[in-house]
C-alpha cells in the first residue's frame, strides 16, 4: 500500500486540514509540539483501519473534532502494489459511513465500505490495527539500538510482534503458560503447590466420607437386624398370646374333664360304700384270725389234684402194656439164639475165606464176561486152525493133479507142417489144405495146452497161499489168546476159567459173611430194645408207687389245712373242700366290697389332684371368663393339642420372645447411640474437593495444551517470516554498509540477527556494528517484519517522532536510511519537531517535507495549521478554508 | 374439619387432599460447600413443615406424600426420629406415604426405623398397588418402590375395582414428558391411568409442577438445583360428588435469578468487581432465599484483567448459591485470529480447529486453553 492523500475534515484538533499529499518514499512532517503530528498519524491509522471494538466509545470519542460543528471525517486516497488505487471517506461520528471508491471511476466498494469496523487496510494489508500499529508504527526510542541490550530487545520486539502484534513473543507466553501449569498450579508430584494441597483436601474429605459411609452402612446393618428384631419380637407376641389362649383353653378342657372324672368318682365312692354296707364290709373278718390263709388251702386242694391225677396216669400206663409183659421175654430168648446160630456160621465162613484166599493165585481179578471173552477167543483159535488145515489140505491136493500131456499138439503139427510142405511141394491143394487144417489144429491144440498149464500153477499159488494167511491167521489167533490169558496170570482159558470160578465161590462167602453180621447186628439191637422194654416195665412200676405215695401226701396235707382252716372233719374231703370254700367266698365279698370304696376314693383323689371339688370349679369358671374376654383366639390351636403340649410352646416361645426382646433392646441401644456425622454435608465437601482439584488439574492440562499449541504453530509462523526478513535485511545492509555486509540471517526461534561480512568473511553479532547501522537494520526489519507479517503487500511505515532523542548525526544518518529505503520501495510518514531533520529532509532527494503549524481557535484549546512546505521541490498540504 | 368429623355432624363435606413430592430431605448438593449444603437442606426441611402446616390450616383430610421425602443415602436415625414426629403431629389427618427411587422401602430404610408408625400414617410398602378406603366411595391405591432402579412399568396390570372413585399415589416417570437423556423411573403415561379405572393420580418425580389430564406432579417443595426454574407447589386435591378438581399452592421460598452484566464499559479490574459487586447486592435482596446465577457477558476491554475465581468465592460467601458465571469475551478472536501472520493468531485458528472437531465433552478444556494461551500472549495474569 501505498498511501497518497489525507484530506482531514475534523479529527480531534486537526479540523479542515489538508489535503497532505505523500511522497511513496519517505515524507517528513514537520511540526512543533501539539501541531497535531500525532493526531495527523492516528487518523491515518484510523482512516486505514477504522473503529474495530466500536464498543469502546471512550477511544471513539477521544478524537472527536475539538472544533464545535466540525465534521468527525477525514479522506484518504491511497493504491495497492498492484497499482489499484481507491479513496476512503469516513464520518466517524456515524456507525454507517465508512465509503471506498476506486478513485478513478469513483465506484463504491462494498467490500471496503460499511460502519467503523470497515477496514480498508486489514483488507489490503491482511493486519490488524493492533498488528499494524505493532509492526509499522515507529514510535520514540524504538529505534534506537545501542550494543547488545539493544539487539536482544530487537530481538524481543519482533519476537512480540511476530508472536502476538506487539504483545508478547510465542517463547515468553510459552513460558508464562508452562510456569502457570507447573508453579501456580503444580504437578501432581509436588507438595506445596494448590494442585497437591487441593490433591490432599480431597483425599481427607473423601477419607472423611468413606468413614461416615463404613458407619452409615454399619447402622445400616443394625437398622436391618433391628427391624428384623422387632419383626421377630411381634411375631413371637402374637404367637405367645395365640399360645396362651390355647394353654387356658386346652387347661379349661382338662378341668373341665377333670371335673367329669371327679363327679364319676363321686358316684362311684357311693355306690361301693352302698355296696359295702350291705355285705359287710369290714366286719366279715374278725381281727386276730390265725386261720391259714385260703390261698394255701387252694393251693394244696390243686396239689392234691395234681398227685392224684399223676397216680392215675401212672397206673394207666402200666395197665395198658400187660400183653408187652408176657411177650418180650420170649422174643430175647428167641433172640439171643438167633444170635448165637449166626456167630457159628460167621465163625464157618470166615474158616472158607480164609482157605479160598490160601488157594488164590496172585493177579488181577478176572470177572465172567473176561473168561466169556477168553472162551471165545478159544473158540476162534479152533476154527482158524481148522481152516488152516483144510488150506494145507486143499494145497497138497492141488500139487497133487497131474498136468496135460503135450504131446497131444506136437504130432498133429507135426503132420500138418509136412503135409503142408508136400502139398507145396507137390502142389497139390488138397495138401496143401490138408496140411494146413492140420497145422492149425496143431495150433490150436498148442494153445489150449499152455493155458491149461497156466491155470494149474495158478490154482497151487492161491491154495498155497491161502493155507499160508489160514497158518498165519492160526498163530496171530493163538499168540493174542495166550497174551490175553496171560494178562490175567494165566496161561490157558482152562487155568482162567478155574481162576474165575475160585473168585465167584470166595464172593459168594464174603456175602454170606455180611449177610451174617447184619442178621448179628440186628438182632443184638433187638436184644437190647427187648432190654429196654423189660426195663421200663420196672421203671412204670416204681413211678407208680411213688405217685401214689405223693398223692396220699398232699391229701394228708390238704385235710390238715382243711382242720386247720376250721372244716369239719370227715371221710370226703371233696365235701370238706366245698364247705372251704363257700367260707371263703363271703369274706372275699365283704374284702372286695372295702376295695372298690378305697379305690373309688383313691379315683375321686385321682380326678381332683391338686384340687377340693369348688377349687376346681372356681378354676374353671376363671378360665371360662379368661378365654371369653381373650384379645386373641386360637381355637384350631387349641383344638390341636393338649395342655401339656400347649404349655411347653408357650414356654417356649415366652423364652424365644424374651431372647428376641433382648436382642431387639441391644440392637436399639446401638441405634440410639450412633452419631452419625452429617454424610451429606461432607459428600457434599468431598465433592467439592474434587471438583477444585480437578479445576485445577483441568487448567494445567489446559495450559499445558495451549503451550504445546503455541510451541508448535510458533515455528512455522516463524519460517514463514525468515526468506522476507532475511532478503529485505540483506539488501538493506548491502546497500547501508556498501557492500560490507552482504547477508543476514534471523534465527527462527529467538530472532537473533547474524551478519555475513564480505570482508572478514565468516558472521558477526549485529552488536559488532555501528549503532548508526544498527539502527538502519532495525529499520529494514521493522519494515521487513511488516511486510511478512501481513500479506506481502507493502506496508507503509509511521514514525511518530522516533527520532525525537537520537543525536544529531544518528538521526541524520537514520533520515537517511528512511530516504534510501523510500528508494527502495518503502513509504515512510516521518513525523518530527525537529527542523534540523527538516533541514537534512530538504537536502535529500525524493523527499516530500510538510508543516503542521500551530493554529489559533476560539472553539479548541489548540489548532494546527497544515503549512506550505518551504522545501525545493515539494509542496505540501495546504490548508482548507474553513466549510 | 375432616370428613369423619364431618359425617358424624351429618354435613356432607369434599374430601381434600394434600399432595406433596420430592422433598428430598438430607439429599446432597452437588458443587456446593458443606455450609451452603446445609442451609439449603434446612430449606427443605422448612419446606417440608410448610406443607405439613398447610394441611393443618386447610383441615385436610390426607397428606399424600409421592415419594422421595428423604434421600436413603444420607438420612438416619435423626430423620426417622423427625419424621416420625412430624407425621404424628398432622394427626388426625390421615398420612399416606408412596416412597420413590431416592427412598425405596428397603430394611434398613428410614421408613423401617420409623416402625411403630403412627397410627395416623399408612406406608405403601410394596411394589404393587393395594387399596386403602379414604371415605364411601373413595379409595385411594398406593404403592412404593423398593429400590433405587425401578425401570418396570408403574401401572402393569393394575385394574382398579369396586364402585365409586379411585385415587393412584405412586412414584414415576411421564414418559411423555421425560428430559432428553434421562433415564425412566417407573414410567406411565396418562392412557394406562385412565385404562386402571382410576380418575387422578397423584405422582412424584419431576420437580417442578406438571399437570397432565389425569395426574400431576406439585413438583419438589423447594428447587433443588439451578435448573428447576418452575413451579413448586403442594397440590390440593379437591374429591366431591365423583370429580376430582386442582388447585395449587406455592411452596417454595428460594428462587433462581438470572442476572447479566456487561463488561464492555470495565476496562479495569477495580471498575468491574465494584459494578458486580453492586449489582448483585440489588438483586440478590434475601441472601440465602434467592440463588443467583450471574452471567458477565459482552467483549472485556484488551485491558481488562480481573481475577474472577476471588471475586466468585467473595460473592459466594456474602450471597449463598451465587454463581458467578464467566461468559464474556476476553477476547476478540475473529479479529485475532486475522491480524496477521502471527503467531497468536496461527494458536487462535489451530484451536478453533481443534475445538470445532473436539467432542463435546472436550470442549472446556480447549477452549480454557485458547484462553489461557490469548492471556499469555496479551501478559495477563494467568489464574485456574
Amino acid at each position: 500500500v501505498i498511501l497518497k492523500r489525507v484530506v482531514v475534515d475534523g479529527f480531534g484538533k486537526l479540523v479542515n486540514r489538508g489535503p497532505f499529499d505523500f511522497s511513496p518514499g519517505l515524507t517528513v512532517i514537520a511540526g512543533p509540539n501539539e501541531s497535531g503530528k500525532s493526531t495527523l498519524a492516528e487518523c491515518i491509522i484510523r482512516l486505514l483501519f477504522g473503529y474495530p471494538r466500536q464498543q469502546f466509545s471512550e477511544e471513539l470519542d477521544r478524537f472527536r473534532p475539538w472544533a464545535s460543528g466540525a465534521p468527525y471525517r477525514a479522506h484518504l486516497e491511497y493504491a495497492l502494489d498492484d497499482r489499484r488505487a481507491f479513496e476512503t471517506t469516513r464520518d466517524f461520528a456515524s456507525d454507517a459511513e465508512t465509503v471506498t471508491r476506486t478513485l478513478d471511476t469513483k465506484e463504491r466498494v462494498d467490500g471496503l465500505s460499511g460502519g467503523r469496523k470497515a477496514s480498508p487496510g486489514h483488507n489490503a494489508l491482511s493486519l490488524s490495527l493492533e498488528a499494524y500499529r505493532a509492526a509499522a508504527v515507529i514510535r520514540a526510542g524504538e529505534l534506537q539500538t545501542d550494543g547488545d541490550p539493544g539487539i536482544k530487545a530487537l530481538a524481543e520486539r519482533l519476537a512480540a510482534v511476530v508472536g502476538s502484534a506487539g504483545d508478547e513473543g510465542a517463547d515468553a507466553a510459552s513460558a508464562a503458560l508452562r510456569i502457570f501449569a507447573s508453579k501456580d498450579i503444580g504437578s501432581p508430584q509436588s507438595t506445596t503447590t494448590p494442585f497437591a494441597i487441593a490433591r490432599r483436601e480431597r483425599e481427607a474429605a473423601e477419607r472423611a466420607r468413606e468413614q461416615a459411609s463404613a458407619a452409615f452402612h454399619s447402622l445400616k446393618l443394625t437398622i436391618e437386624g433391628r427391624a428384623t428384631a422387632m419383626a421377630e419380637v411381634d411375631q413371637l407376641a402374637a404367637s405367645r398370646r395365640k399360645a396362651e389362649f390355647a394353654v387356658n383353653a386346652t387347661r379349661l378342657r382338662a378341668l373341665q374333664e377333670r371335673s367329669r372324672e371327679v363327679d364319676a368318682a363321686l358316684a362311684a365312692l357311693a355306690d361301693a360304700e352302698a355296696a359295702r354296707s350291705v355285705v359287710g364290709g369290714d366286719r366279715a373278718r374278725p381281727a386276730g384270725d390265725s386261720r391259714p390263709p385260703a390261698d394255701d388251702v387252694e393251693r394244696a386242694v390243686a396239689a392234691r389234684e395234681v398227685a392224684a391225677a399223676q397216680a392215675a396216669s401212672a397206673f394207666e400206663r402200666i395197665g395198658d402194656r400187660t400183653s408187652e409183659r408176657t411177650d418180650v421175654p420170649a422174643l430175647r430168648s428167641e433172640c439171643d439164639t438167633a444170635i448165637t446160630a449166626a456167630e457159628q456160621r460167621a465163625a464157618q465162613v470166615r474158616t472158607l475165606m480164609q482157605a479160598a484166599a490160601a488157594g488164590a493165585s496172585d493177579g488181577d481179578d478176572i470177572d465172567r464176561a473176561a473168561v466169556e471173552r477168553l472162551e471165545m477167543q478159544d473158540i476162534a483159535v479152533d476154527a482158524a486152525e481148522s481152516r488152516a488145515r483144510n488150506a494145507e489140505t486143499r494145497a497138497a491136493i492141488a500139487r497133487q493133479l497131474s498136468p496135460s500131456s503135450p504131446m497131444a499138439f506136437a504130432p498133429v503139427l507135426l503132420i500138418g507142417v509136412l503135409v503142408l510142405v508136400t502139398g507145396l511141394i507137390q502142389q497139390a491143394p488138397l495138401l496143401i489144405r490138408g496140411g494146413a487144417g492140420a497145422l492149425a489144429v496143431g495150433l490150436v491144440l498148442l494153445l489150449f495146452y499152455l493155458s491149461s498149464a497156466g491155470k494149474r500153477a495158478e490154482r497151487i499159488r492161491a491154495a498155497e497161499a491161502y493155507a499160508e494167511d489160514a497158518s498165519e491167521a492160526l498163530d496171530s489167533a493163538q499168540g493174542e489168546l495166550a497174551a490175553a490169558c496171560r494178562a490175567f496170570g494165566c496161561d490157558s482159558v482152562a487155568a482162567a476159567r478155574a481162576r474165575f470160578n475160585t473168585q465167584r465161590d470166595r464172593a459168594a462167602l464174603r456175602a454170606e459173611a455180611a449177610a451174617l453180621a447184619d442178621t448179628l447186628e440186628s438182632r443184638r439191637a433187638q436184644r437190647r430194645v427187648l432190654d429196654a422194654q423189660l426195663a421200663g416195665f420196672e421203671s412204670l412200676d416204681r413211678d407208680l408207687v411213688a405217685r401214689r405215695s405223693a398223692a396220699d401226701a398232699a391229701t394228708a396235707t390238704l385235710a390238715k389245712l382243711l382242720d386247720d382252716a376250721g372244716v369239719a372233719p370227715g371221710a370226703d374231703l371233696d365235701a370238706r373242700i366245698a364247705s372251704f370254700r363257700d367260707l371263703r367266698g363271703a369274706t372275699e365279698t365283704a374284702a372286695r366290697a372295702d376295695t372298690a370304696v378305697a379305690e373309688a376314693d383313691a379315683a375321686l383323689s385321682k380326678a381332683l389332684g391338686s384340687f377340693d371339688v369348688e377349687s376346681l370349679h372356681l378354676e374353671i369358671e376363671r378360665l371360662s371368663a379368661v378365654l371369653r374376654d381373650a384379645p386373641v383366639t386360637a381355637p384350631l390351636l387349641a383344638a390341636a393339642v393338649d395342655e401339656q403340649t400347649a404349655l411347653a410352646g408357650w414356654n417356649d416361645l415366652r423364652r424365644r420372645l424374651t431372647d428376641a426382646e433382648i436382642r431387639l433392646a441391644e440392637l436399639t441401644a446401638v441405634y440410639n447411640a450412633a452419631k452419625l456425622p452429617d454424610i451429606a454435608a461432607l459428600e457434599e465437601h468431598a465433592a467439592a474437593c474434587r471438583a477444585e482439584e480437578e479445576r485445577l488439574a483441568s487448567a494445567a492440562r489446559s495450559a499445558l495444551l495451549a503451550r504445546d499449541v503455541i510451541d508448535e504453530v510458533k515455528i512455522a509462523v516463524h519460517k514463514s517470516f525468515l526468506p522476507t526478513m532475511n532478503a529485505a535485511l540483506g539488501a538493506a545492509l548491502s546497500a547501508i554498509t556498501a557492500g560490507k555486509y552482504v547477508e543476514a540471517h534471523l534465527n527462527p526461534a529467538d530472532f537473533a540477527v547474524r551478519l555475513a561480512s564480505s570482508e572478514r568473511g565468516g558472521t558477526v553479532d549485529p552488536w559488532q556494528l555501528s549503532s548508526g547501522t544498527l539502527e538502519q537494520v532495525n529499520l529494514a526489519l521493522r519494515a521487513a517484519t511488516a511486510q511478512a507479517l501481513g500479506s506481502g503487500e507493502r506496508v507503509p511505515l509511521i514514525l511518530d517522532d522516533a527520532l525525537a532523542h537520537a543525536d544529531p548525526q544518528r538521526a541524520a544518518g537514520a533520515l537517511r536510511l528512511l530516504a534510501e529505503a523510500g528508494d527502495r520501495g518503502i513509504q515512510a510518514l516521518f513525523f518530527t519537531q525537529r527542523s534540523d531533520l527538516v533541514a537534512l529532509a530538504r537536502e535529500l532527494p525524493g523527499v516530500r517535507t510538510l508543516h503542521l503549524e500551530l493554529e489559533q481557535s476560539t472553539n479548541a484549546p489548540e489548532s494546527e495549521n497544515a503549512g506550505v512546505d518551504d522545501g525545493e521541490t515539494e509542496t505540501a498540504g495546504v490548508s482548507r478554508p474553513a466549510g | 374439619l375432616c370428613r369423619a368429623q364431618a359425617q358424624t355432624k351429618g354435613t356432607v363435606l369434599a374430601y381434600r387432599i394434600l399432595h406433596i413430592a420430592d422433598v428430598h430431605l438430607n439429599t446432597a448438593f452437588a458443587g456446593s460447600d458443606s455450609g451452603f449444603g446445609a442451609k439449603r437442606r434446612e430449606q427443605l426441611r422448612l419446606a417440608f413443615e410448610r406443607a405439613l402446616r398447610l394441611t393443618r390450616e386447610m383441615h385436610a383430610d390426607a397428606l399424600c406424600i409421592a415419594g422421595d421425602l428423604y434421600d436413603d443415602a444420607h438420612a438416619g436415625p435423626d430423620s426417622a426420629a423427625y419424621l416420625g414426629r412430624c407425621l404424628r403431629e398432622v394427626a388426625p389427618t390421615r398420612v399416606f406415604l408412596s416412597p420413590g427411587n431416592h427412598d425405596p422401602c428397603a430394611a434398613g430404610s428410614v421408613y423401617r426405623q420409623m416402625q411403630p408408625l403412627p397410627d395416623n400414617v399408612t406406608l405403601f410398602d410394596e411394589r404393587s398397588f393395594r387399596p386403602e378406603r379414604l371415605a364411601d366411595g373413595l379409595t385411594l391405591w398406593g404403592m412404593g418402590q423398593t429400590s433405587p432402579l425401578d425401570h418396570a412399568r408403574a401401572l402393569a396390570g393394575l385394574s382398579c375395582r369396586g364402585d365409586g372413585t379411585h385415587l393412584l399415589l405412586f412414584h414415576g416417570s411421564d414418559e411423555e414428558h421425560m428430559p432428553p437423556g434421562k433415564e425412566a423411573i417407573a414410567p406411565f403415561n396418562d392412557a394406562e391411568i385412565t385404562r386402571a379405572g382410576a380418575a387422578h393420580a397423584m405422582v412424584g418425580h419431576f420437580h417442578t409442577r406438571l399437570q397432565g389430564a389425569h395426574h400431576a406432579y406439585p413438583g419438589s417443595p423447594e428447587p433443588i438445583n439451578v435448573s428447576q426454574d418452575g413451579e413448586h407447589t403442594a397440590s390440593i386435591v379437591t374429591i366431591e360428588d365423583g370429580r376430582v378438581s386442582l388447585d395449587f399452592k406455592r411452596l417454595n421460598e428460594t428462587e433462581f435469578v438470572d442476572a447479566e452484566l456487561n463488561v464492555e464499559p470495565f476496562a479495569d479490574s477495580a471498575a468491574l468487581v465494584q459494578a458486580v459487586r453492586e449489582h448483585a447486592a440489588s438483586v440478590v435482596r434475601k441472601p440465602g432465599l434467592i440463588f443467583c446465577r450471574f452471567r458477565l457477558i459482552g467483549a472485556a476491554p484488551a485491558s481488562l484483567d480481573v481475577d474472577l475465581q476471588s471475586l466468585s468465592v467473595e460473592l459466594k460467601e456474602r450471597y449463598p448459591g451465587f454463581e458467578l458465571i464467566d461468559d464474556y469475551r476476553a477476547f476478540d478472536l475473529e479479529t485475532i485470529a486475522h491480524e496477521g501472520n502471527t503467531v497468536r493468531a496461527a494458536f487462535v485458528n489451530a484451536m478453533r480447529a481443534r475445538i470445532a472437531s473436539a467432542a463435546d465433552g472436550e470442549r472446556p478444556e480447549l477452549q480454557a486453553a485458547l484462553r489461557y494461551g490469548l492471556l499469555a500472549f496479551a501478559k495477563k495474569g494467568l489464574r485456574a
